[in-house]
């Protein structure tokens, strides 16, 4: 019974968005129904994340197909912190949207259904143990997020949308045409079978798949040079929904990198760290200067989603057991004071109206609060201390001092420096600045008040931000685990294949 | 014979990512349905092509003997087409708005909205 739980991370949103496909028209049922139902999933997150602490990884193989012929799903350490920070996401947005929602109340019901679907992708992502199964797990989240994207009509939303689905389009025929060519051979797509079986092949035969893979996960994780979808259409969505794109979809991604680069491609990854490097720094440098002209939050904020996939490749190049902890640190980091922040934004959308910096302001007078929040994680995210921004950089950044990649050093702790600036930019306009008078369209209000469930969940995020900082050596440690089994890839094969059913 | 189907692919391949750089909507559609056709041959070809049995145990045998064709390329490719045709399902209904909505094949009209 025990072992079915994790196989709930997939099956509980898949029932929440058929029950909400089918009460769609009762608003207040669905609310309900996806608070209870993230509920239940951040619950089995942590459940799942404690029997993996406990007693090792947890492996089911669906239909009691005997390995490698089933398809398995895999909880390692990687993945249980993953889908414990992604239901924590969720769940916050599912209340932060509770009153709010995004604006029309028509759109809002069909945007329940589709939340589901879209976080059964991503759960399932993370816990897959197949590589073709991955791609079925991925393709589910494209079409939601799809969907998602274009549900307005509105011009701009549809030309984002169109280079969105495009280039995603584009990525999943290059994973496909990866996993075609790894098939033939090797074989096998299980994950665990492949990592076996890869020593056996000629490493030329490898790189072709290798590198088509990357690709593909660099176009959906958003790397230099494949991010240019990413600042085009992220921002034309309202900001909950940006939130959860911004702070969820990339950093499957980057999870999705890791698991095949740690795992299966470990001997071509020792050659071509270098280049890793030099990607996640060109990443870094790029994302950051593209956020400093911006004056439109959102843009300004999916700007910054690039920069900091730039510190999580950084991670992945360096490739040493703690450089790889530090990065997926950074990760759970990243997702949770990244959402916060576009949650923040949404805060604006939502009492004047736009996200341009330059129409906005006098918030600190206005919502006391709220500026405290911005605060806590616009800070952990440049990386002041104690919050948990500092720790995730402090611990790549030295990991990458040791493994005497100066240079990445250097540009790293630079573009944290510039990342407090552009920080600091919005805290100036949006915070800090008197109102702006004149003839500008927006009327500006002497008083606002917010939905108590906006300031409850951006609360909770930004007491994650706070808290990481705080139990820094206790989440490192977790996160230690992780990289140990990335880092060793007998433990993941011998978990998956020696012990039979 | 996989020669062809290789060649075929490459074709494909190139046509669809040509397709998709151009301007306009339309072939921005027929590249992405070329992509995914190229994908699936080459799925088609990873387990070989090659005279043998279907993969069925007699009622004799206990075991499988060995020509036998590999059955889970046939799968893979399966469920790859049935997820292909729904993106492309999806996607030529997105291209249908877009052009109701901008009114010209150009995607460089889009671009004015901003």
């Amino acid at each position: 019974m025990m072992q079915l739980l994790i196989i709930a991370p997939v099956i509980l949103p898949l029932g929440t968005a058929i029950l909400a496909f089918i009460f769609t028209s009762s608003l207040n049922f669905q609310r309900w129904l996806s608070l209870i139902s993230f509920g239940l999933q951040l619950a089995v997150s942590l459940l799942l994340f404690e029997k993996v602490t406990h007693s090792g990884l947890q492996v089911l193989w669906i239909g009691n197909w005997q390995p490698p012929f089933g398809i398995n799903l895999v909880i390692d350490q990687f993945s249980a912190l993953m889908l414990v920070t992604s239901s924590l996401l969720v769940f916050c947005i599912s209340i932060y949207t509770w009153s709010q929602g995004i604006n029309l109340r028509e759109k809002q019901l069909r945007y329940y259904p589709l939340i589901h679907l879209l976080f059964m992708g991503i759960s399932g992502s993370f816990i897959t143990g197949d590589l073709f199964n991955l791609y079925v797990f991925f393709e589910i989240m494209l079409m939601a997020s799809f969907v998602l994207m274009s549900l307005e009509k509105k011009r701009s939303r549809i030309e984002g949308a169109i280079k969105y689905v495009t280039l995603n389009l584009l990525s999943s025929a290059f994973f496909l045409a990866a996993l075609g060519l790894l098939y033939g051979n090797l074989g096998t797509l299980n994950i665990a079978d492949l990592a076996q079986k890869i020593s056996l092949v000629e490493s030329a035969n490898i790189v072709m798949p290798a590198v088509l893979i990357s690709i593909a996960f660099g176009i959906k994780s958003g790397v230099f040079p494949l991010y240019f979808w990413l600042p085009a259409s992220y921002p034309q969505l309202p900001s909950a929904m940006v939130a959860l794109f911004g702070g969820l979809l990339t950093k499957v991604g980057v999870y999705a990198m890791f698991r095949v680069w740690t795992i299966i491609f470990r001997d071509l990854q020792t050659d071509l760290s270098s280049w890793f490097i030099i990607i996640a720094c060109l990443t870094m440098i790029i994302g950051v200067f593209g956020a400093i002209v911006q004056y439109e939050i959102k843009k300004l904020l999916s700007f910054h989603i690039i920069s900091q996939i730039g510190y999580m490749i950084l991670g992945l190049g360096i490739f040493s057991k703690y450089s790889i902890a530090a990065a997926i640190f950074f990760i759970i980091h990243n997702m949770i004071a990244k959402t916060n922040l576009y949650l923040v934004g949404g805060v604006f959308e939502y009492t004047q109206g736009t996200t341009q910096l330059k129409k906005i302001g006098g918030y600190v007078k206005l919502l006391p609060f709220l500026s405290i929040i911005f605060l806590i994680s616009a800070l952990g995210l440049a990386g002041i201390p104690p919050l948990s921004g500092f720790f995730a950089k402090f611990l790549l950044i030295k990991e990458v001092f040791i493994q005497k990649s100066y240079i990445a050093a250097a540009i790293a702790l630079g573009v944290g420096i510039l990342t407090l600036f552009s920080m600091l930019k919005i805290w100036a306009e949006a915070f800090w600045k008197k109102a702006p008078q004149g003839d500008q369209v927006y009327s500006v209000k002497t008083t606002l008040k917010l939905p108590k469930t906006m300031y409850i969940s951006m609360s909770i995020l930004a007491s994650a931000t706070v808290l990481m900082g705080i139990e820094a050596q206790t989440i490192f440690s977790w996160t230690l685990d992780a990289a140990e089994v990335l880092n060793k890839p007998e433990i993941y094969i011998d978990a998956v294949l020696k012990n039979p059913l | 014979m996989s020669f062809s189907f290789i060649l075929m692919s490459g074709i494909l391949f190139a046509t669809g990512i040509y397709f998709i750089l151009r301007r306009s909507l339309l072939k921005l559609l027929f590249g992405v349905l070329f992509l995914s056709h190229a994908v699936n041959l080459i799925i088609f070809l990873s387990a070989g092509l090659h005279k043998a049995r279907p993969a069925i145990i007699d009622n004799e045998m206990t075991q499988l003997t060995a020509p036998y064709a590999d059955p889970l390329s046939q799968a893979l490719i399966l469920t790859a087409i049935v997820i292909g045709f729904a993106m492309q399902a999806f996607f030529i209904i997105l291209i249908y708005r877009v052009y109701k909505s901008i009114g010209t094949d150009d995607i460089d009209q889009i671009r004015s909205g901003e």
